[in-house]
């Protein structure tokens, strides 16, 4: 079984995690605690990648990121090459897929942190920023795990918007889901089961974690 | 010198409070529960803003509806105890009481005090009641705050424990000499430890015909 997909998929969900984690936590902190116009649409548009069909997304975000697009044309500014069929380019798409993954766990997180500590944080003399990585943030570490696990776990089986965006370029955009579908389309498959297998391992293994750590964050 | 004349409107009735508190001294809001104690000193803490009156300690103004000024709860330098002993959960005992507060001497010195040492290094849901009382006021004074606020911080605590701590705060009272405000519903209490009560009516919502406002109730009794 070649590797070079399923190390691919891993580099993927490693780098999108990281970066959707740095974006989720105060985009899901924004939808929490501050009121402001549109707080409803915007809750709603973040989640709006969770109903729309793979293809569609990865249509539009081909669109976007299309050498003609508005984020593309200005990749393109900066980078001096396409955006698309690149792993920048899926890994932003890959993104925009993963969002609600990774901020629905944290809003949880966040709404359930008792108003009082957040009063008493601001009477001690934190500033809403202070307060945000002093109390929520270490308050919220269940919500935060579930949150990286959830979004590496969905980035890992990613596959329709990758195929849009990124095609099957091998060591580039060819991750571990493109590649099973390739090797059943071309009948190969011993190697699609193998690796399939490796994908149900660590699905299930993300949904130990996650029921495990829920089940730790109800008796704490 | 901490001065509040404010009025908040609640569906049905109009909260006021007009009273003075000076260094050193203790203030207690009394009155039954609903009468409005928690929002006044919610208030006085920059928790809840009151619809009109003005707020200020010394030359320095909190609120001043007039003016529209509001300074918020951060800026304050408030010692806040609330009513349920809240504790950052996440936090030793030690570093909850540090929590805003870096100087490692003080926060020792202030668990000294209130006789919770030994309690240092665990964490708050492992302290019985009375101890996170402790604990709360040790936090509330350890950034040496220009106001003490308390919230009923005797409410859950048994007999014995209350009657310690009002001991406590009696003899703290006097290290302090800053304004503290004391919320009880507890009279004998309030005249244990007050330099001036002020008594809330209880707030009765009366049935009004449709176009016309209550009646606001007056607040205030005060004694020295």
């Amino acid at each position: 079984m070649d590797t070079a997909p399923l190390l691919l998929s891993a580099k993927l969900a490693g780098v999108s995690t990281v970066l959707l984690l740095i974006l989720a936590m105060p985009l899901a902190a924004a939808l929490v605690f501050v009121r402001f116009p549109g707080r409803f649409l915007a809750d709603s548009l973040v989640n709006l990648p969770l109903v729309l069909p793979p293809t569609v997304l990865g249509f539009y975000l081909l669109v976007l990121m299309g050498p003609e697009g508005l984020v593309g044309r200005a990749w393109a500014r900066v980078s001096d090459g396409p955006l698309v069929f690149t792993f920048v380019g899926i890994t932003l798409a890959a993104m925009i897929h993963s969002l609600p993954f990774a901020v629905q766990p944290l809003k949880t997180a966040f709404q359930k942190i008792d108003p009082r500590l957040l009063e008493m944080s601001a009477v001690l003399g934190l500033t809403p920023t202070a307060t945000f990585f002093r109390v929520i943030l270490p308050n919220s570490l269940g919500g935060m795990a579930t949150s990286v696990i959830l979004a590496f776990a969905h980035t890992m089986g990613e596959f329709g918007v990758i195929l849009m965006i990124g095609g099957s370029i091998p060591g580039k955009t060819r991750v571990a889901s493109i590649a099973i579908y390739e090797y059943v389309e071309t009948m190969r498959y011993q190697e699609a089961v193998y690796m399939s297998l490796v994908l149900v391992g660590i699905s299930y293994a993300v949904l130990l974690t996650v029921n495990f750590l829920n089940t730790r964050s109800r008796h704490a | 010198m901490l001065k509040v004349r404010i009025a908040t409107s609640r569906p049905h009735c109009v909260i006021k409070v007009d009273f003075q508190c000076a260094g050193g001294q203790l203030t207690a809001l009394t009155g039954p529960s609903g009468a409005g104690k928690t929002t006044i000193i919610r208030a006085l803490a920059g928790l809840e803003k009151p619809d009109s009156g003005q707020i200020s300690l010394g030359n320095v103004t909190w609120f001043d509806s007039a003016e529209k000024k509001w300074v918020p709860a951060r800026k304050r330098k408030l010692g806040y105890v609330f009513q349920e002993h809240t504790l950052f959960p996440h936090l030793t005992v030690e570093k909850n009481v540090g929590f805003s507060c870096s100087d490692e001497t003080r926060v020792r010195e202030l668990l000294e005090i209130l006789g919770i040492a030994h309690l240092a290094r665990k964490m708050t849901h492992m302290i019985s009641g009375g101890e996170r009382q402790r604990a709360a006021l040790a936090q509330a004074l350890a950034s040496d705050p220009r106001v003490l606020l308390l919230d009923e911080p005797f409410s859950a605590l048994d007999t014995a424990t209350r009657a310690r701590l009002r001991e406590e705060l009696k003899r703290l009272k006097r290290r302090l000499n800053i304004p503290i405000i004391f919320v009880t519903h507890d009279l004998a209490e309030a005249r244990f430890l007050a330099d001036s009560m002020i008594t809330l009516p209880l707030q009765i919502p009366a049935a009004q015909p449709l176009g016309q406002t209550a009646e606001p109730l007056s607040a205030a009794s005060a004694f020295s």
